[in-house]
């Protein structure tokens, strides 16, 4: 029987190679999607992990167990300390990731020391941690002074080294002893400590260093024996001590394969150490992790859905090309089965025709699957790529799994049409030929008003729920899968009710010019209006597939524009960046590694003087190569603006619920009514150059932005003001508005605009509220000239904004060799390819990109093949009608007829339910991508060079194939078509 | 008697020849030469491959002869080009075959009525596809799907619609091929009907020797030659 399969499949080699094409994509595209999830996800670990570094001065795979051993308390203390302390060894070993340090730090923290040395006659009195790091002499080397001895010296004095930073703000010198009061040796006298050397770590890299020597500011390090000699005591402890101890997992062994176990082991030590008070436990990747596998979730659904249809595409497509072979095949099916062939005989001969092909399939559909990945992996935009590091990409069990899955989906749709064809005897055949009058099943059942119906009810709940969804997607959820599928299934709903349609509109036509018809028309119209449930299928395919193609375009353009153009509306412009204008701001950079724990207290407002600052020379930034355009922006969110409380209450979208931080307390009475102060956002401009340097889509404004900008131009107490203001507060245009500065001098405006839109202005932002749930707060904006604040405050820090033609690379160059120190810089450039980078953005272009090129290769096979087929197997009716004198010309006419009546319909009803598609469904899909809150209004971009692209091709499909076909007609003998039919 | 009766189709030593896969080719028709007498039924009878089919889509101007001339209503149709053919046929040509060979999308009235559509016939189409079916007796059923029909009314609007646009010839191969012998009888009569009624002239290939009576003139065919006329 093999043979016999193999023999068949072989005599039919172009159409099993269709077959064949189809199987290998289908088994590519199902398995793309986990292999590029897990090599997306181990790239992105790695990368989130190294900018964990860059921007935490931490090492991400690091665990700390801190333990306290108190006094007084019974003796439970003593054990969780030195349990904690072994724990550090269990948790190692239980963790699948290797580790590649472990740090054991032992201090009694903050304890009086007095010096010896005095100051004005008097002894100056510090306060000094003292402790011990096991293995510190391997990691540190001596600036000055000498190493601690592993003894107390012979006068009773210990040893200690302290860091260089620790020397410079406790202000001590080498030599210098200390004399602690509250530390006793065994004889009951105080402890005293010299100073004997200052350290540094003796490699600039260094893993044992999970807190730089520099932020050992208050400790002094002595011998492990000596300490532990002096002053532990396990058992009847005397002093409270803490001991933190580090163990440094190796996190570029951590992959995506192992995070969720990781993650999960991690969170069971987190919550069996939160029962016990005097330990804590933390993982600095812990966060990380967790945010990581949200994004994994995301991109796994958001892909798996976007895949969905185009694996159904390639199924449908499998499925027909069966059919077709089935429908060559037919007569030889009842031949067989009149020679006695069982069905079951038939049904297994098919079943290993189509196990051989998808057996091949998925041999050669894993390496293709591979390559997509690589495809996904560069993808930039729809249809652009990029060169970036190669993925690396594994061939998981998961991947196997997914293509087996494939495997059988498709000798499903192989095999499913069999047991239709494999029931037929001769007499059978010719009966079933008179059926073909009876409706089809999905017309009979309406299941094209259904599923429409079904998928506008969706779109429609999807809407009201609008917000829901938002909120959801800000939450780190997946968009609600149900909302892709309601868009595939409006696409199928549209397109089968399209296909009720559209004969009827061909049937009248035809019925109007009834006897004017030329033979070769009247024909194709016959054709195409008598055997339409045959036309179906391919109409179907046809239409689903450029519908898909466009919808697909749309929403890949849609979202690429709408993340760009956020991200050029948040930054404002192509650089911006500020100075640093004084030396106390520098003050505040450089410490920000100490403990950051615990709630910071609230920032008492410093009182602004622009005396404190000296304003930067800007016009340095003019000469930079590729820069344009130059302007100061002065942004502050420290100004406020007096609201009656009963208004603000009402700000807030909650009720009742206040945004953290975003009103201040001060509470005034003023007679009966309440007046808080509400912050806003300041903005000066000078307003020429920030109408041409500023990035802005001049479409988000009702007027042209810059009459906005003329309008405030001409009034130096002009503003423009945010539409909350209106809509919230009350102010009408032309009302004036006092606020007050920074510097806390009110100024009065006069309301000149109100702007839904401003660069860099957001509307809303994402608050606390007081019971920490998230929620929406309204944010004010006041946009004033400059000059007019200058001369209220002085000359404050401001931000320069630039316009850049090209790269950005001068600018940085430029800020390297000036040796600028920046407060902030911000780049578009940058942040776009950042954006571009994002997984979810990357593989959404990527599975867009390949779901369109594979469609269009289907559309161009698929089309092929039908006709092909349509022609092979109407090679008698064309020797009859070549027989009643039909010319060759009026032949192909005919035939050119049919595609005019089939194709042009399927493929301008897909356009067009491609495009309804679009307008109805991708508002609501590119809030899934929407990482933060978008101010923009999110508006379908047109993909009209994608749509040429596609009718490009298929214009040149549809004239290949006519070639081939007329070149196929030519071939076919009349007299011999004719002779086909004596058999 | 031999000036009474014009002769339609005449053809001088045609042979068809098949070039073959072994490099030796077939000679399916060697210089044949005949006459085929206007308004009278003639049948090529001979066995299967003797010929006899190739010959009368030479003669139908449905093939071209390796060699040799047809002379079609004094006409050389040898010389003209593919899209001549075409033309030819349809004006002057009516086709029966052996299987059934209607349009599967028409149905017998469209079947009929599209010959008449194809050769521009000028007269009322409704009166002649009708006229045309009540010939072969099926009035009836004209509007029914080929599909639907049994064999025998198949045939029978084959037969109507090689008639339909008035042709100078039709050309029947093995039209009762098919049939069971009553119903075969039953084509046969309508085919010497319309030549008693003057209304064409009808070539039609045999293998069975039982019609051989109802032709007006015979010719049989053995391995591509003319072994017997009469």
């Amino acid at each position: 029987m093999l043979d016999f399969v193999i023999q068949k499949m072989l005599n039919r080699k172009w159409i099993v190679l269709c077959l064949l094409v189809g199987n290998i994509l289908l088994v590519g595209i199902a398995c793309c999607n986990p292999m590029y999830t897990d090599a997306i996800q181990q790239k992105t670990l790695n990368r989130n992990m190294s900018n964990f570094i860059v921007e935490n001065n931490r090492y991400p795979g690091t665990i700390v167990l801190s333990a306290q051993l108190k006094v007084n308390e019974e003796g439970n203390t003593a054990e969780q300390f030195t349990a904690a302390r072994d724990a550090i060894g269990e948790i190692r070993d239980q963790l699948t990731v290797p580790s590649l340090m472990e740090v054991y730090h032992y201090c009694i923290p903050k304890m009086d020391a007095m010096t010896d040395y005095t100051y004005n006659g008097e002894q100056q009195k510090k306060k000094l941690t003292v402790g011990y790091i096991e293995d510190l002499s391997e990691h540190v080397k001596m600036v000055s002074g000498d190493f601690y001895s592993d003894k107390t010296g012979e006068d009773g004095v210990i040893d200690a080294v302290i860091s260089q930073k620790g020397l410079v703000s406790q202000k001590l010198l080498i030599g210098e002893t200390l004399t602690f009061s509250e530390l006793k040796d065994k004889e009951g006298n105080p402890v005293r400590i010299r100073i004997c050397g200052v350290f540094e770590n003796s490699e600039d890299e260094d893993l044992f260093w999970v807190n730089s020597p520099s932020t050992f500011t208050s400790e002094i390090l002595i011998s492990e024996k000596v300490f532990n000699d002096t002053f532990v005591d396990y058992d009847n402890p005397v002093y409270g001590m803490r001991g933190t101890f580090y163990l440094l997992l190796d996190y570029e062994q951590i992959r995506g394969s192992n995070v969720s176990k990781l993650l999960a082991r991690t969170k069971e030590y987190v919550n069996a150490y939160s029962q016990i008070s005097s330990v804590t436990f933390t993982a600095y990747y812990q966060n990380l992790l967790e945010q990581h596998q949200v994004m994994v979730r995301r991109v796994v659904s958001t892909l798996q859905i976007l895949q969905v249809p185009i694996l159904v595409l390639l199924a449908a497509f499998i499925f027909m090309v069966s059919r077709q072979i089935l429908e060559i095949e037919k007569n030889d099916i009842a031949i067989l089965k009149s020679r006695g062939a069982s069905k079951k005989q038939l049904v297994i001969s098919y079943l290993m025709q189509g196990g051989i092909l998808a057996g091949i399939g998925f041999v050669i559909g894993i390496p293709v699957a591979v390559l997509l990945c690589q495809m996904f992996g560069s993808a930039n935009a729809f249809l652009g790529f990029v060169q970036r590091s190669a993925l690396h990409i594994r061939i998981s069990a998961g991947v196997l799994l997914y293509g087996l899955a494939a495997v059988i989906l498709s000798v499903t749709a192989m095999t499913l049409p069999v047991f239709k064809y494999a029931d037929l005897t001769i007499v059978e055949h010719k009966q079933k030929q008179s059926d073909k009058k009876k409706r089809v099943w999905w017309q009979k059942y309406f299941l094209d008003v259904l599923l429409l119906a079904v998928s506008l009810y969706g779109l429609y709940s999807f809407h009201n729920q609008r917000d829901l969804l938002v909120d959801r997607v800000a939450k780190g959820g997946s968009l609600d899968p149900l909302l892709f599928l309601s868009s595939s299934l409006f696409i199928v709903g549209a397109s089968l009710l399209a296909l009720r349609i559209i004969p009827l509109i061909l049937s009248l036509i035809f019925r109007i010019g009834k006897k004017k018809w030329d033979p070769a028309w009247y024909a194709s119209f016959l054709r195409v209006l008598r055997t339409r449930n045959k036309q179906y299928f391919i109409m179907m395919f046809l239409t689903l597939t450029i519908a898909l193609g466009i919808f697909n375009a749309k929403s890949a353009r849609t979202i690429n524009q709408g993340e760009e153009e956020r991200i050029s509306y948040a930054v404002g412009a192509d650089v911006v960046l500020q100075e640093r204008w004084s030396d106390e701001e520098e003050e505040q950079e450089e410490f920000p590694e100490e403990e950051q724990e615990g709630d910071e207290a609230e920032a008492e407002p410093v009182q602004i003087n622009a005396d404190d600052y000296t304003e930067p020379d800007i016009d340095k930034y003019a000469s930079i190569e590729n820069v344009t355009d130059i302007t100061k922006v002065y942004v502050t969110d420290q100004a406020t603006i007096s609201v009656e409380s009963t208004v603000a209450e009402q700000n807030s979208e909650v009720p009742g619920k206040d945004g953290k931080g975003n009103k201040k307390e001060e509470k005034q009475d003023w007679g009966q009514q309440q007046v808080v102060s509400q912050q806003i956002r300041l903005m000066g401009i000078d307003t020429k150059g920030f109408g041409e340097t500023a990035w802005f889509d001049t479409k988000l404004l009702p007027t042209h932005w810059y009459h906005y900008l003329n309008a405030i131009s001409q009034n130096a107490s002009a503003i423009l003001v945010s539409s909350n203001f209106r809509d919230q507060l009350g102010y009408q245009l032309g009302d004036s508005l006092t606020y007050r500065t920074v510097t806390g001098a009110d100024v009065k405006g006069q309301i000149f605009g109100f702007v839904d839109y401003w660069p860099t202005y957001q509307p809303t932002a994402e608050g606390t509220a007081e019971d920490g749930a998230s929620t929406t707060v309204n944010q004010y904006l006041v946009v004033a000239n400059l000059k007019k604040l200058q001369s209220v405050d002085g000359i404050l820090p401001y931000q320069v904004w630039l316009r850049v033609d090209g790269s950005t690379q001068p600018v940085y160059d430029f800020i390297g060799d000036k040796q600028i120190k920046l407060v902030s810089f911000e780049d578009r450039q940058s942040d776009l390819i950042d954006m571009k980078n994002e997984p979810i953005i990357q593989g959404t272009n990527g599975i867009l990109t390949v779901g369109f090129i594979v469609v269009l290769l289907l559309c161009g096979v698929g089309f092929l093949i039908y006709w092909i087929i349509s022609i092979q197997s109407r090679a008698l009716q064309f020797g009859i009608f070549r027989a009643m004198g039909m010319t060759m010309k009026e032949l192909m006419a005919m035939l050119a007829g049919e595609q005019l009546f089939i194709t042009l319909p399927a493929l301008l009803t897909g356009v067009a339910i491609g495009l309804l598609a679009s307008r109805l469904y991708i508002p609501l899909i590119r809030i899934a991508y929407q990482t933060t809150q978008s101010a923009l209004p999110s508006q379908v971009e047109s993909a009209g060079a994608d749509i040429v692209k596609m009718f490009v091709v298929v214009v040149i499909v549809v004239g290949i194939c006519m070639a081939v076909l007329g070149w196929l007609i030519s071939k076919i003998r009349i007299s011999q078509a004719l002779k086909l039919g004596e058999d | 008697m031999e000036n009474q009766v014009q002769t339609i189709i005449e053809a001088r030593k045609v042979s068809r020849c098949f070039p073959m896969a072994q490099g030796e080719d077939f000679y399916a028709l060697k210089d044949v030469s005949l006459q085929i007498p206007e308004k009278k039924l003639t049948i090529l009878r001979g066995r299967s491959g003797s010929g006899k089919t190739t010959l009368m889509n030479i003669l139908g101007a449905l093939d071209k002869p390796s060699s040799g001339q047809i002379f079609f209503d004094g006409k050389n149709i040898t010389e003209l080009d593919e899209d001549a053919c075409s033309l030819m046929r349809r004006q002057k040509v009516g086709f029966v075959f052996q299987s059934v060979a209607l349009i599967p999308m028409m149905t017998a009235y469209e079947n009929v009525e599209y010959a008449l559509r194809l050769s521009g016939y000028e007269g009322d189409w409704k009166e002649r596809v009708e006229e045309c079916l009540r010939m072969v007796g099926l009035t009836a059923r004209m509007n029914h799907m080929p599909e639907e029909l049994s064999g025998g009314e198949q045939q029978r609007v084959a037969i109507a619609r090689a008639l339909a646009h008035r042709p100078k010839v039709i050309f029947a191969d093995e039209p009762t091929a098919e049939l069971d012998s009553g119903t075969g009888l039953q084509v046969v009569k309508i085919f010497q009907k319309l030549v008693q009624e003057g209304e064409a002239t009808v070539v039609m290939t045999t293998h069975d020797v039982g019609f051989m009576e109802v032709g007006d003139k015979v010719f049989e065919l053995e391995d591509g030659e003319i072994i017997s006329e009469r």
